[in-house]
């Protein structure tokens, strides 16, 4: 029973693992397919796409705020599918924020820790006071440990309080502090006041007294059986600590609230309530209330667009450097692939629910895969237009203007198409669900007349029940048929287009960005020799370079020109294309040849 | 094996949602059936003949073949032929209703305009003590205001029947239209419009009163349906107002809901349950009939104005 | 040149002023219908009963009008006089009544609407279904409820379980309960619709965000409620009891319409009693001063019950003492330095 599964969890890099994952509404509508990602531990996801492109659903899916369709996600081995949302250790944060309005800042990050149980090793904490306490009076002295009670204890507060203040004072557990303070407000006033004198002996009685505890305590857990490990927590039968669900103290709460607080810069906004924060504050709250879990997964949904856009850049730096420090494993979705690129350590761009490409950022942008890809990246994003491929030439042709290609391109271009008839064949021969999905996928680069994705309905009852009376008028087929009629001339249509290439070149499409077209201003009388030489429509000057627009090939070109040659109206500029800055696609399948 | 068990399983989210759906249909169910089931009772009753009120009260429906329609057109033509009192309650009621309807919206619309879209100084100060007067518990004023009426017809030397009519309709009619929850209904409505519109008809020329016609009354339709409903809702079933105008002046100057409570109200029914029946099923018609065209809408308007607030 | 310039800058200012002074005088002008009919027929009658508290005053007999100080008051506090001592017992029934109902309607229209919102199959045609009975008039109400508890003869509860039971029947604290739970199911089923709508639209309004947040940190659903739901109701829920508060103090139709032969007579709520004397004619109109007293004393509770809920109510803020908290924490923290590790 070794299944491939299993192979898969054992590697040992894989920390989350989505697969596979699919998403079906219930109104049939399919909005994510085949989302297959390994994520390792501490990498940072950037799900990029276009709105309506399925990244969010996917978020969701994993935080288990949607029914996954199909599909597992395991975290560690685990797998979370039936999991409620809480128990799959993740934190999310929304784009609305989704703060309290009735809580205060305090109150909204502190909610996770006051509402769960959390488990922890079970604690002698006698044994454990007596220890911290006798550490302490070796280490730092009877003396300043009056000084330091005697400092909080001047202003009148509850015992409570005061028990508190010294744990953080003296960096120990609060049981620990109120046995202190127990032994110190034992003391009759006159030795309370000349501590300094009588220290000795007020060390060796309090010895005496923590000495006896510790005896009495010990004998009793020996009565009951108790084993205790060098922490002073409590044994199972096994040599194991026992661990126990519980809801966390007033002091723990407090405690992390503060250290969260403190790292976001939150401390002087704690009282305030979420609508008089800024959008900024906002969201800082809502990332406090996410870290405060101390859970190994962050999920991001848009969290950064409802920032203006000079905040964004603030919190875009903030939310890295956060994840580096917590150790976390971040997935993040948005649709500005500015973010993606500056904050991922993997980007995963998606398209009508198909995932496009994985890749680290420089994959992403050095060899995008296909014309979705290559188009959404980069701002300003690529040139793309159509060109003849001459197999003669071996050069890319537009009205006489020529752009050689590299030499080994003739060979790939051979390459890709006969593989492209062959899986283009394959397709319309077998077209079922999976060669539909192709296609859908295919249109999805493209960006295409959008099919609409219509899989076999859900079941609910009703379209049960006329489903059934269908199939007994034996019309089931032909409906099948018709649905699937608009892909199957797709595929039909796209082989033809296909086939129709091997002979002697087709159109392609030609991508370049920006910053790698050579734009020289053109001299009047020089000549320029395999250079593009043309009036360009729109300058603008962007500070240290200009933004040059261009006809070419019919298509807006974009281009970059330093600042430094200063151009004027009428003045033409000269363009040079190289092949090694050059990404050739098939205008067919919108996929990369190479 | 057991990992392709659980796929089949139903996620926990699908099982809760499956769960809401039932449970809530099934509550929903037994409370629709609970708050409509005394109207049915009521139109199961009015159908009853005489013995049959008196053998199977326990009924809701009448036994089959004994349904009557009597109660009905006993109350248009009484026993010496003459037109009984129920049609002109009821039209007492209707014209009544229908004037302080088309009255409280035009007043609302005006005031909410004037209110949102003019410069005028005191604008704050009226608003302010328009607020405030929402919370001024009204009883204080009923006693006065009754004394107010009194005065004023004796003043008038009101006696006969026709002045008295006029007197009594007035009263009721005007003050009803100043309804200062209405107006600021209206004018939370009116904020919602964004200026711009207004300020772009204006450089376009555009009067005052060719804004509110054309741009603001058509945007306000469904507020306006709001207040329709609750003014219509609200005066047609008014019943203590009407009965301290109307105490000792007859049956006939009565509007339906203070007839229909003194006639037909407590034990003064018992015995003609089929005729108060029928009369009240008859009476909530034109409540019934507006409520079946503009539910939606209304119930809609209606949770607005608690979102809003 | 420059002097024309000025004196078409001066037109210019004197036709804004001008502009202005209109659409000032247009705003009142449009107002002024509203604004007097408002004063005429509910300010300045509200205004007179602080003034006719203090007179003897019958609106048949104007002239007759005496300066009576304080004795309306006397006689409303004099427990001896029975229209006095009927003033203050009514409003024994009415307290219990609205003890009982505003919680129950508070809860029954919020639960509906709760489960409204989980939009089952069908549920606009059970929203309508809820809501009619709010359009129904009280005397219609009434009608249907007598026939309803009716004796056995001709009620509809006594003649389905063959029982006997006088329903309707009873004074106040006597043997009257029965009587009161049909009020309140009068009360419920008329009065609960409009507060279940207004609930369903805001709990719509509820951004669905804040659910899954609650879910993510690990609220199950009662903590979705008291954490989200209750929290983002809060300024309705607020505004609606007010509307119930006042509306329970006034309680008239209800106990008015659902009376048998016996009782009839029996006032059970303040606003019965104002109501039955103004009616009253001729007989009682020299006693407007002692009704006004009357009236105004019940207002008074009204308004004042009605500010303790908002005051109940209203939106406090969670103490602010976590900053202070924290800058105590941070000092500690600070100083523990010295503390580590023993160095002297």
């Amino acid at each position: 029973m070794i299944t491939e599964n299993e192979n898969i969890v054992n590697d040992k890099d894989t920390f989350l693992s989505l697969r596979h994952l699919v998403k079906v509404y219930p109104n049939g509508e399919k909005a994510v397919y085949d989302f297959d990602l390994e994520i390792a531990k501490n990498e940072f996801i950037v799900i990029v796409g276009p709105s309506g492109c399925g990244k969010s659903t996917t978020l969701r899916m994993v935080a288990g705020l949607e029914d996954i369709t199909d599909g597992d996600v395991y975290l560690q081995n685990d797998l979370l599918n039936y999991k409620p949302c809480k128990d799959r250790k993740m934190a999310i944060v929304f784009q609305s924020y989704a703060l309290y309005p009735q809580m205060n800042v305090y109150q909204n990050i502190a909610f996770p820790l006051t509402i769960n149980k959390y488990p922890a090793p079970v604690v002698n904490e006698t044994l454990l006071s007596v220890a911290q306490v006798k550490k302490l009076l070796e280490s730092i002295g009877i003396e300043r440990i009056a000084k330091a009670i005697f400092s909080q204890h001047s202003k009148r507060m509850k015992r409570k309080t005061l028990v508190e203040e010294l744990a953080v004072l003296l960096d120990i557990e609060p049981c620990s502090s109120k046995l202190l303070v127990g032994l110190f407000r034992s003391l009759d006033a006159a030795t309370k006041n000349e501590i300094a004198v009588k220290k000795d002996v007020v060390l060796s009685e309090w010895l005496k007294k923590l000495d006896e505890k510790e005896a009495a305590e010990r004998t009793k857990l020996q009565e009951s059986g108790v084993k205790l490990n060098e922490k002073f927590h409590v044994l199972n039968d096994d040599g194991t600590e026992k661990i126990v669900s519980r809801k966390l103290t007033r002091f723990e709460i407090r405690t992390r609230v503060y250290e969260t607080a403190d790292k976001l810069d939150l401390t002087p906004y704690l009282d305030k309530l979420p609508k008089e924060l800024s959008g900024g504050q906002m969201q800082r709250v809502a990332l406090g209330r996410a870290i405060i879990k101390n859970v190994p997964v962050f999920l991001m949904d848009e969290p950064l667009s409802n920032l203006d856009a000079k905040l964004r850049l603030t919190m875009r730096s903030e939310i890295v450097k956060l994840h580096n420090r917590i150790n976390a494993t971040t997935i993040y979705v948005t649709h500005d692939q500015v973010e993606a690129m500056t904050m991922a350590t993997r980007i995963v761009v998606m398209s009508r629910g198909f995932v496009q490409q994985i890749g680290t950022p420089e994959e992403i942008y050095g060899d995008p895969v296909n014309v979705f890809v290559a188009r959404f990246i980069g701002s300003p994003s690529m040139n793309v237009f159509e060109m003849e491929y001459d197999k003669s030439k071996n050069a890319y042709t537009y009205g006489g203007f020529d752009i050689p290609a590299s030499k080994s391109f003739k060979a790939k271009y051979e390459s890709f198409y006969a593989e492209k008839c062959a899986e283009f064949e394959q397709i319309n021969a077998n077209f079922d669900l999976t060669a539909r999905e192709k296609i859908l996928k295919v249109l999805s680069v493209l960006g295409e007349n959008k099919v609409k994705a219509q899989t076999a309905k859900k079941s609910n009852l009703i379209t049960r029940t006329v489903n059934f009376f269908k199939s007994i008028a034996k019309k089931k087929e032909k409906e099948k048929e018709d649905v699937w009629e608009k892909e199957r001339t797709v595929a039909k249509e796209k082989l033809e287009q296909l086939r129709s290439r091997t002979e002697k070149g087709d159109k392609v499409l030609i991508g370049i960005r920006p910053e790698r077209l050579e734009i020289e201003k053109a001299e009047a009388g020089k000549k320029y020799d395999g250079y593009y030489v043309v009036e360009p429509t729109l300058t603008e000057l962007l500070g240290g370079e200009y933004s040059v627009h261009f006809e070419f090939c019919g298509r807006n070109t974009v281009g970059k020109l330093d600042a430094k040659y200063k151009l004027k109206a009428g003045d033409k500029i000269a363009v040079k294309f190289s092949a090694a800055d050059l990404y050739v696609f098939d205008p067919v399948t919108g996929d990369v040849i190479k | 094996m057991q990992d392709a068990k659980i796929k089949k399983r139903l996620t926990k989210s699908q099982l809760t949602t499956r769960r809401e759906k039932i449970v809530s249909f099934i509550v929903l169910a037994i409370a629709a059936l609970i708050f409509v089931f005394p109207l049915i009772y009521m139109v199961g009753t009015s159908f009853k003949s005489d013995l049959d009120l008196q053998m199977h009260p326990e009924n809701i429906f009448p036994t089959p073949g004994q349904w009557t329609i009597k109660h009905y057109t006993g109350f248009f033509i009484n026993g010496d032929g003459q037109l009984d009192n129920m049609p002109k309650w009821m039209f007492n009621s209707l014209w009544s209703t229908a004037l302080t309807c088309g009255l409280t919206v035009l007043i609302d619309l005006v005031v909410a305009y004037v209110v949102v879209f003019l410069r005028w100084k005191g604008k704050q100060v009226f608003m302010k003590s328009l607020f405030a007067w929402m919370a001024a518990p009204t009883v204080i004023a009923t006693a006065p205001g009754l004394a107010l009426f009194q005065t004023v017809k004796t003043a008038l030397g009101v006696n006969n029947f026709a002045s008295t009519y006029a007197l009594v309709y007035f009263w009721l009619t005007i003050p009803g239209i100043v309804g200062v929850f209405n107006v600021i209904l209206m004018y939370n409505f009116f904020k919602t419009i964004p200026i711009d519109i207004i300020e772009s008809a204006k450089s376009d020329g555009a009067s005052h009163f060719k804004i509110f016609l054309k741009i603001v009354c058509p945007l306000a339709k469904s507020t306006m349906l709001v207040i329709v409903l609750f003014t219509f809702a609200a005066s047609w079933n008014n019943l203590q107002g009407p009965q301290l105008l109307m105490a000792g002046e007859g049956q006939a100057i009565q509007t339906i809901t203070v007839a229909l409570a003194e006639s037909y109200g407590g034990s003064s029914a018992w015995g003609a349950q089929g005729v108060s029946m029928a009369t009240a099923l008859f009476s909530l018609i034109p409540v019934l009939i507006i409520f079946i065209f503009t539910q939606n809408r209304m119930i809609e308007g209606l949770a607005s104005t608690g979102v809003k607030r | 040149m420059k002097a024309f310039e000025e004196s078409v800058r001066d037109e210019n200012m004197l036709a804004r002023r001008r502009q202005r002074v209109k659409e000032q005088i247009s705003a009142w002008a449009l107002l002024s219908p509203f604004i007097i009919i408002l004063v005429l027929f509910s300010v300045v009658p509200f205004v007179m009963g602080f003034v006719y508290v203090f007179l003897r005053y019958d609106p048949y007999d104007v002239g007759a009008t005496q300066f009576y100080g304080l004795k309306n008051f006397e006689m409303l506090f004099n427990g001896d006089i029975s229209m006095s001592q009927s003033f203050w017992e009514s409003f024994g029934p009415v307290t219990v009544y609205a003890l009982c109902t505003f919680p129950i309607g508070t809860i029954i229209s919020f639960v509906l609407a709760y489960f409204i919102n989980m939009r089952p199959p069908g549920y606009k045609f059970f929203r309508a279904c809820i809501y009619l009975p709010s359009l129904v008039s009280i005397s219609i109400a009434g009608i249907i409820f007598c026939n309803f508890f009716g004796p056995k003869g001709s009620g509809l509860i006594n003649s389905l379980f063959g029982t006997d039971i006088d329903w309707l029947g009873g004074k106040p604290f006597q043997d009257d309960f029965l009587r009161w739970v049909i009020i309140l199911l009068l009360c419920i089923w008329g009065g609960v619709g409009g507060n279940f709508v207004i609930y369903a639209g805001v709990l719509n309004d509820i951004p669905k965000s804040l659910y899954e947040a609650c879910e993510m940190d690990g609220g199950g659903r009662w903590r979705q409620i008291l954490h989200v739901t209750l929290p983002c109701m809060k300024s309705t829920l607020s505004l609606t009891m007010f509307g119930t508060v006042v509306g329970m103090l006034s309680l008239y139709g209800q106990p008015y319409v659902l009376n048998t032969i016996e009782n009839k007579d029996i006032l059970v709520s303040p606003m019965m009693w104002i109501q039955k004397y103004l009616m009253g004619g001729l007989t009682y109109a020299k006693l407007t001063g002692f009704i006004c007293a009357a009236a105004l004393v019940l207002g008074i509770i009204s308004a004042a019950l009605g500010f303790i809920q908002r005051k109940v109510m209203a939106d406090r803020r969670p103490g602010a003492k976590y900053c202070a908290e924290y800058a105590r924490y941070a000092e500690l923290k600070a100083q523990s330095a010295d503390y580590k590790g023993g160095a002297d």
